[in-house]
């Protein structure tokens, strides 16, 4: 009981961009290279505010490492399966850009072979509207690009 | 940092030469995209070789991006086309401008695949093409089919190798061969 009083006084307190304060607890925070450099560098009392990362993305990035410390590898596999699978394609590129922000070196491993495998074999559109993209290329440019690289585009994906 | 880039894909790509800043094709700074880093480092790191070079097509900004990718699978690429039909000499042609080309900051890995080959110059044009390479730090000979195949010689001047794995090959060192300095 006391150990835990003491746990909750040296919890870390995080301020998203939308204004929601977490409480998380020292082992988690310092699984956030950006944080823990914060706390390193100042008092660990202090509010550290997150300019570019929002509460769905810091709860989501809570969640998985308060989940993933799951007893058999096996449950953690799962975990991160289930994990993955119930986010949306916008949602996985947005916490993609909050956990490389953060520095979460377990999710900036585990993230990209999920965004790997969605857009293996997909064509260029389906990219362009993943990343972001707009397409500065007049079109014949564009056209002599693909021909160049046409052996590239045998068997794409359908959209 | 202006960066002198060097296509020659002799039958799909024409010769020509290119220049390009390098560091305005990649730098993204704003937080709202994924950052280049992520983007060639890890996710394009994991994508069969087609699809990274495909991204080529997406904007300026991506025409080059993908030579920055650290790690280029050409094996697995010799097999896909392979499968849709090229010609042993038409994979030769792309191939040799991707080891050209190829500009990964951390090369981990560049694997050759080298097919039969049944001319003994068709070997020292694969060797040239991979001298090409300055930084050329891990070397990978691995011949799809068994069979004894003679080093190209100018291998041996690749001095900043670190690793080097050769497989069915066979290598004959001249006499003034003061040995690969930097091999672990």
């Amino acid at each position: 009981m006391a150990e835990k009083a003491s746990e909750s006084s040296n919890s870390i307190s995080l301020n998203t961009v939308d204004g929601k304060i977490f409480k998380v607890s020292p082992t988690i925070a310092n699984q956030m290279q950006t944080i823990q450099s914060l706390i390193k560098a100042y008092d660990s009392s202090r509010v550290i505010s997150l300019p570019h990362v929002n509460a769905f993305h810091l709860s989501k990035i809570i969640e998985y490492l308060e989940g993933k410390s799951a007893t058999t590898v096996s449950a953690v596999k799962e975990f991160e399966a289930q994990f993955m699978k119930d986010l949306s394609l916008k949602q996985l590129k947005g916490l993609l850009i909050a956990v490389g922000y953060l520095k979460v070196n377990e999710l900036l491993e585990l993230m990209p072979k999920t965004v790997a495998k969605l857009i293996e074999n997909k064509s260029v559109e389906f990219l362009r509207k993943f990343f972001g993209i707009v397409n500065d290329f007049t079109p014949s440019e564009e056209a002599k690009i693909r021909e160049e690289i046409a052996w590239a585009f045998d068997g794409v994906d359908e959209d | 940092m202006c960066k002198f880039v060097y296509i020659f894909n002799a039958p799909y790509l024409s010769l020509r030469f290119v220049i390009c800043k390098a560091n305005d094709n990649t730098g993204i700074d704003r937080i709202s995209e994924l950052s280049s880093e992520i983007i060639v480092k890890k996710i394009l790191y994991l994508l069969p070789i087609r699809d990274v070079v495909r991204t080529s097509v997406l904007s300026r900004k991506w025409r080059y991006m993908w030579i920055l990718v650290p790690r280029l699978d050409l094996g697995d690429f010799y097999r896909m086309c392979k499968s849709i039909g090229y010609g042993d000499i038409a994979i030769f042609g792309i191939m040799s401008g991707f080891v050209m080309l190829h500009d990964g900051p951390n090369t981990l890995c560049l694997l050759i695949f080298l097919w039969v080959i049944h001319s003994e110059s068709d070997l020292s044009i694969i060797g040239l093409s991979v001298c090409q390479i300055v930084d050329f730090k891990r070397l990978y000979f691995i011949i799809v089919e068994e069979g004894i195949y003679e080093v190209p010689s100018n291998l041996l001047s690749l001095h900043t190798l670190t690793h080097c794995m050769l497989k069915y090959l066979q290598l004959s060192l001249p006499p003034n061969f003061g040995g690969f300095k930097y091999l672990y």
